[in-house]
């Protein structure tokens, strides 16, 4: 094949000179500079075992925000299976409700009569559209979403253990609102309440959740798998370090200090920063964590850490 | 571990080819230097596969193209990546290159539609064989002719309307 190749631009007579020169310098176009940095990142990164600190990084906010859609996604199709759960059970009990109403207090029929009949249009198009986005069309509600979601939220690593807890509080109601709804005479009352009931719990509940135990959580299954020696691993030594840091201030110190010795380039690097700046503002060695403080701002910018520093920082200024 | 020996060799050989080929596909100046680490990653973890393929840069530049779409899609948006002006090349340089004419094939290659401007600067700047080229780009050999055809034709005329001061 090589040999049927046309001769290249750069070699043939006719080609203007200006272009052979810009082709041949586009060829020697060598970004030392970034090739050099790179380099250094790929070692560091490499050091920590192949798959470890930069596509994590990269993708948990991008898991998050999935996260997040999935979760609205979620709490729209409940709403959407309960209300259409809900008419179906109104549209079945409706006769029999009108005509046990009726059959009680026969001198007022007008009143219950323009209510059902104004709730049945509006209900129907609420009906209709989780079919057309044909997952609450099997008229069975509760179990077909129910699995789909907490399998989706374990497939979502950093998502998953804290919010599935989430979801499974949220599962009891909707066998309850069931129950509650195929009894036909308090269907009607409890319409607007129960679907209103499980939508406040979602979005209040993930939002304390996504800071505080994630980062070490996360990270912790690797490096303990990879390293496992007699020694502490790096986690272990971090767990340590945290327990002693309220105790015993000053342990905790030298514990941290053996584990900077010990993994320079570790995966908890800034993990073990931010308790470091913990302790020493414990043992009011302000100047040396304000310091760390700003080392810290500077190799992380925008770490999620950061704004915790910030509140722990303000705090120690307060006292 | 001689996996980063490895790595470091491939890096030596093809790290100034796989910069340029991401830039030529359309990566921007900021966030090339993510990309390139990422390219690498991918080539750790997959070292067995490039010694087998005996095309490595081809097997690169497949890797570079998945990598500048996956990243193309998650950043939901081109940035876009225009040509370096003359001033802004010369720091970056190793070698003595004649800065004008490479700020000049820069702004040839803009004229071209990414498809063609994939081959010909994969045949006319990067030496590789068309069989390799079109490997490369995942495309029949016939595909990978016809582009480069119409790339030469396009960038000929350009040359030829050049203003008569940028001639040397």
């Amino acid at each position: 094949m090589t040999d049927q190749d046309p001769a290249r631009l750069k070699s043939r007579g006719e080609t203007p000179a200006e272009l052979v020169n810009a082709l041949q310098a586009l060829g020697r176009d060598r970004d030392a500079a970034r090739l050099a940095r790179v380099a250094q990142r790929l070692g560091s990164s490499l050091a920590n075992g192949p798959s470890a600190t930069s596509w994590l990084r990269s993708a948990s906010g991008a898991k998050l925000l999935t996260g997040l859609v999935i979760g609205a996604g979620a709490a729209g199709l409940i709403g959407y299976a309960l209300l259409s759960a809900k008419v179906q059970d109104e549209q079945a009990t409706q006769p029999s409700a009108r005509s046990a109403e009726a059959a009680a207090h026969p001198l007022a029929p007008p009143g219950p009569g323009p209510t059902a009949d104004a709730r049945a249009p509006s209900a129907a198009p609420m009906a209709a559209d989780p079919r057309d986005l044909g997952s609450a069309s099997v008229p069975t509600r509760s179990s077909v979403p129910a699995p789909v979601r907490t399998s989706d939220r374990k497939d979502r690593g950093r998502g998953g253990d804290a919010s599935t807890s989430e979801f499974g509080p949220a599962a009891p109601p909707r066998p309850r609102t069931k129950a509650l709804s195929s009894s036909p005479p308090t269907g009607v009352a409890r319409t607007p309440t129960s679907p209103a009931a499980p939508r406040p719990a979602r979005p209040s509940a993930p939002e304390p959740q996504p800071v505080p135990p994630r980062p070490t959580r996360e990270p912790v299954e690797l490096p303990a798998q990879r390293q496992a020696p007699s020694r502490p691993s790096e986690v272990a030594l971090l767990h340590q370090a945290r327990r002693l840091a309220v105790g015993d201030p000053q342990r905790a110190l030298t514990v941290l200090n053996e584990h900077a010795e010990r993994f320079p380039n570790g995966l908890l690097v800034p993990e073990r920063e931010l308790l470091v700046i913990e302790v020493l503002r414990r043992l009011d060695r302000n100047a040396e964590a304000d310091q760390r403080v700003r080392r810290f701002e500077a190799r992380y910018p925008g770490s999620l850490h950061l704004r915790r520093l910030e509140r722990a920082g303000s705090t120690a200024d307060d006292r | 571990m001689d996996l980063p020996s490895r790595l470091r060799q491939a890096y030596e050989q093809h790290g100034a080819f796989v910069c340029r080929s991401l830039r030529y596909l359309g990566s921007a100046e900021a966030d090339l230097d993510d990309l390139v680490q990422e390219v690498f990653l991918v080539v750790c973890k997959r070292l067995d596969d490039y010694e087998e393929k005996g095309r490595a840069r081809a097997w690169l530049y497949s890797i570079c193209t998945r990598i500048v779409h996956a990243h193309l899609r998650k950043a939901k948006r081109w940035r876009a990546s225009t040509p370096l002006s003359e001033q802004e090349l010369p720091a970056q340089l190793e070698e003595p290159v004649d800065r004008a004419a490479l700020a000049l094939g820069w702004k040839l290659l803009h004229q071209l539609p990414q498809e063609q401007r994939e081959v010909f600067v994969l045949y006319e700047v990067e030496d590789m064989p068309m069989s390799e080229v079109a490997q490369a780009l995942d495309c029949p050999l016939q595909t990978a002719y016809s582009r480069l055809y119409k790339a030469r034709e396009r960038i000929l005329a350009e040359v030829r309307r050049l203003p008569a001061e940028s001639k040397p």
